[in-house]
């Protein structure tokens, strides 16, 4: 065995043409059975660096690389991507499947391999054993919540049984509940003594488990800690550090909602089952969202909070008149607000940003807003220039809005409902994966639409925003208002 | 599980749909040829009923079977031009519409795993197995991003008659474009990092083979064209 | 002839494929929408899969990729109930397609544009039952019609029509080769993915 997991000596590597964030310089030496973690603000190269060691570079970007990579002491540009040992677990859940059935994708890997069926069959069982899947077993991939994709994609990785995992903000789009149980699994990986190198933004959940924390910032380690040394920081001393609160802290609101009077939501009933498809009978089992009767305060922003499954979303998609279901009325001042009424009225931005975003440039994004403003709002309708300043987007005017960062894309998205002149906006885990200072972004752009009279719900279960923007708290537990 | 029991092998799900065109378009009206179809036509009525799909089932047999008839009764009574018409419409509703339905049966119906499975048990080369994999993974997800970037559309009021056809277009194909070649990416990484880059013969653990659903569905198909050619 | 495509590559022909259909069906929606878009239809869709098509020819560079498309796009064209033609047409023309492209480098203007025009004439075969397997089709009614009602019928599909649509699918290949690359620019480049 290797006394070094993974050796890196003066690397340095850039992209080139494709879009990606450069390193420069990196010393690094990781001991075998070490729990490291990355961090520090996206773009940083924290990533490069995951794909440094799982091979992707040089094998899918090519790029500028010098220096010495040494992966369990062999050189990855030097050997095929399946030899590497290497396991890789990536942020974005939907899109890590190449199978369709949850038994399959957790011994896709191991197949690939060429093992014994009778193999791939004890390791598959041997994961969903020890990571307490059993009633995944045999589902649609689409049946799954964020939380249980996340879980099927390290045990797939865990079939492998490779001695060093990889994972590239994992946790990104996850609750509370599925943080604790990935966790659990990155802990028994630690306790087989395998290395495991985590890129993340919130360290929060990873605090017993990290000996050593890297802090990257413009493609240079910035900082290191030993675990000992990392646990003792208070907050101040992370946000310094350009990190999140990393130690989980209770929902509390900012600051109290004015009193601009209330929109009323009551006697909802509205239906939501998970999606199902490809080949799998899927549970279909029914959910509701049930609210007799809510206030949400004008001009002020409500956080929506709750596991994942709580029906935020669905909530959300009926504020936004998405939704035909008859049952159910928002009233402003005693009139209701009809369907059709709810759609030229509320902005609904929804989880994936990318949908909503058409244009060419951001500056045109944000006149083709303006050029189709509800015009009956009688909120005052500003110009492209003062809304993209009030944004922090003025330097991205000429930039495609498809090519900026999660957090700027969701910048741009308000300042879209800002433009549109709409009284409600209604936003969809608008920080997930976002580090401080883009959480802090969105969070300020929340506030100020408030301050500006607009009334603003937001969906998440990202303490931080809470503690940063909002007035007012709702909670939803199995779709019924929680206390 | 009795869903089990009505899926097909995914080969027998390749042959039907590809029989199951071939008859449409080349059986006639009368006689065994009509029978045929009629066998054909059921065939992916029964398979979506046997998978839970009762209501897209019956709607699908009620569509069909009534284009049939009409196709028919056109070309019967003394309509004229008018007649042609009409046949030729329901003709082409009759003809077209179990193809249709046996490919969205399929597309619920098969595994990407089996698929995989299945085709490399019949030795084709990666570069056939791999890209059909990767279609039948991405469908779904394609219709889902199409449907994300359609809501999207309607909360910015991007209707076509507020913007015209060429920029409904634009920002209908762009979004959906770009989010799928995203995804494509990202499935490539995580697919590359678990060993799919490599050469050489897989072991896939998805059941595949006859059983008795793919017995009775080559059964149903040689029985329909068994009654094409003597009749 | 051996073909050197690795993983990446295969990946990448599925993706654009699933793509290719998704653009077709989009328009099959406008079609719906708009009236007269049900006339010019062999004109718009390679118009507007030429977005697509532009888009997978800065993926590709060795041969086979566009062949493995068109033959995939020919399947499951088939697999939609639409006629086996396509199909057919397809294990022809997408090799065909693929050497012009490569002659060109898969970079040169026009190989793109002829590659193109090229690989979009598969599509004819949708409406080649309408004009070739008519005789067949009028022969198996014959044995219950008269002639005269025969005759309305093929007044009502004449021949040159199906020249028309061959020209109106070439036409809307150029006009969707530079489309897509139009929106290679305006797009592609600048959101990061080309």
């Amino acid at each position: 065995m290797p006394d070094s997991a993974v050796r890196l000596d003066a690397v340095t590597f850039s992209y080139g043409a494709a879009a990606g964030d450069s390193l420069s310089d990196l010393e690094l030496d990781l001991r075998p059975g070490e729990f490291v973690a990355l961090t520090g603000p996206s773009g940083s190269g924290k990533t490069t660096l995951t794909r440094l060691i799982n091979g992707l570079i040089p094998h899918y970007y090519e790029g500028v690389l010098s220096g010495k990579v040494l992966v369990n002491g062999v050189d990855p540009s030097s050997h095929a991507l399946w030899r590497l040992p290497v396991g890789s677990v990536f942020q974005n859940p939907r899109a890590q499947f190449f199978t369709t059935d949850t038994t399959s994708e957790i011994a896709f890997g191991a197949e690939n391999l060429g093992l014994e069926a009778a193999e791939i069959l004890r390791r598959v069982d041997a994961a969903i054993e020890s990571m307490g899947l059993e009633e995944l077993r045999d589902r649609s991939v689409f049946a799954l919540s964020g939380g249980e994709k996340q879980r099927v994609a390290c045990a797939s990785v865990a079939a492998v049984r490779p001695p060093i995992y990889v994972l590239d903000e994992p946790s990104a789009n996850l609750d509370l509940e599925s943080t604790q149980q990935l966790r659990a699994i990155m802990a028994t990986w630690k306790a087989s003594g395998a290395t495991v190198v985590v890129a993340e933004h919130r360290l929060g959940y990873l605090r017993d488990l990290v000996d050593r924390v890297l802090i990257f910032a413009d493609g240079r380690l910035r900082q290191e800690l030993g675990g000992t040394d990392f646990r003792r920081l208070d907050e101040g001393q992370l946000r310094r550090l350009g990190l999140r609160c990393a130690w989980g802290r209770p929902l509390a609101v900012a600051s109290q909602a004015p009193d601009r009077g209330y929109l009323e939501v009551s006697g909802l009933r509205c239906g939501y089952r998970r999606v199902g498809g490809s080949g799998l009978a899927t549970p279909r089992r029914r959910d509701v969202v049930g609210i007799d009767q809510l206030r949400i305060p004008k001009g002020a922003v409500t956080a929506l909070v709750g596991a994942n499954g709580a029906g935020k979303t669905t909530f959300a998609a009926w504020l936004g008149g998405l939704r035909r279901d008859r049952r159910g009325t928002l009233s402003d001042g005693g009139r209701v607000w009809k369907r059709s009424e709810r759609r030229r009225r509320v902005f609904l931005v929804s989880q994936d940003v990318n949908h909503q975003l058409f244009t060419e440039a951001v500056s045109t994004e944000i006149e083709l807003a303006l050029r189709l403003a509800s015009p009956d709002s009688g909120l005052p309708a500003p110009d492209a220039a003062a809304i993209m300043n009030q944004l922090d987007i003025s330097d991205l005017a000429g930039r495609h809005p498809l090519s900026l960062s999660a957090g700027q894309k969701q910048r741009v998205v308000v300042a879209a409902a800002l433009a549109s002149g709409r009284e409600v906006v209604v936003l969809d885990e608008p920080t997930a994966g976002l580090d401080l200072g883009h959480m802090t972004a969105v969070a300020k752009a929340l506030r100020d639409l408030a301050d500006g009279g607009r009334t603003v719900v937001v969906a998440t279960h990202d303490a931080d925003l809470v503690a940063a923007c909002a007035d007012n708290i709702v909670r939803l537990d199995h779709g019924s208002l929680a206390n | 599980m009795t869903r089990e029991l009505f899926r097909l092998d995914p080969r027998t799900t390749l042959l039907v749909v590809a029989v199951l065109n071939v008859v449409m378009f080349s059986a006639g009206f009368a006689g065994g040829a009509g029978w045929a179809r009629l066998v054909f036509m059921a065939i992916p009525a029964v398979l979506a009923a046997g998978l839970g799909r009762w209501i897209a089932a019956i709607g699908y047999l009620t569509a069909v079977c009534a284009a049939y008839v009409l196709e028919l009764w056109a070309l019967d009574s003394s309509l004229g031009g008018a007649g042609v018409i009409v046949a030729g419409v329901a003709g082409l509703v009759s003809r077209l519409a179990p193809g249709v339905f046996m490919a969205y049966v399929a597309v619920i119906s098969v595994r990407v795993s089996e698929l995989m499975a299945g085709l490399e048990a019949l030795r084709l080369p990666r570069f056939v197995v791999i890209p059909a994999a990767v279609v039948l993974r991405l469908l779904p997800t394609v219709r889902e991003e199409s449907r994300g970037v359609q809501a999207a559309m309607g909360v910015r009021g991007l209707s076509l008659g507020r913007v015209g056809p060429l920029p409904w277009l634009e920002y209908r194909i762009i979004p959906l474009i770009v989010s799928t070649v995203r995804c494509g990416e990202e499935l490539s990484q995580a697919a590359l990092t678990r060993g799919l880059g490599r050469h050489g013969q897989a072991n896939r653990i998805a059941r595949i083979g006859l059983r008795p659903a793919d017995v009775l569905a080559l059964a149903a198909m040689a029985a329909g064209i068994g009654v094409w050619v003597a009749g | 002839m051996k073909l050197n495509l690795n993983t990446k590559d295969l990946i990448n022909v599925g993706v654009f494929t699933v793509l290719y259909i998704a653009v077709v069906a989009v328009c099959g929606q406008l079609g719906a929408l708009v009236p007269i878009g049900q006339v010019l239809g062999p004109f718009y869709i390679p118009a507007l899969a030429g977005i697509v098509f532009m888009l997978f020819l800065t993926r590709v560079t060795k041969p086979g990729m566009v062949t493995i498309m068109g033959v995939l796009v020919g399947l499951l064209v088939l697999a939609t109930g639409q006629a086996y033609w396509v199909l057919v047409l397809a294990v022809i023309l997408a090799p065909l397609a693929d050497l012009i492209l490569s002659l060109g480098g898969y970079k040169r203007w026009i190989n793109t544009v002829l590659g193109y025009i090229v690989f979009s004439q598969m599509l004819i075969g949708t409406v080649i039952p309408l004009f070739f397997a008519r005789d067949a089709y009028l022969a198996r009614l014959g044995e219950r019609k008269d002639a005269a009602w025969i005759q309305s019928m093929i007044e009502l599909t004449p021949n040159w029509m199906f020249a028309v649509m061959i020209g109106e699918l070439a036409v809307g290949a150029v006009v969707g080769a530079y489309v897509g690359r139009a929106l290679l620019k305006k797009h592609f480049e600048r959101a990061g993915i080309a």
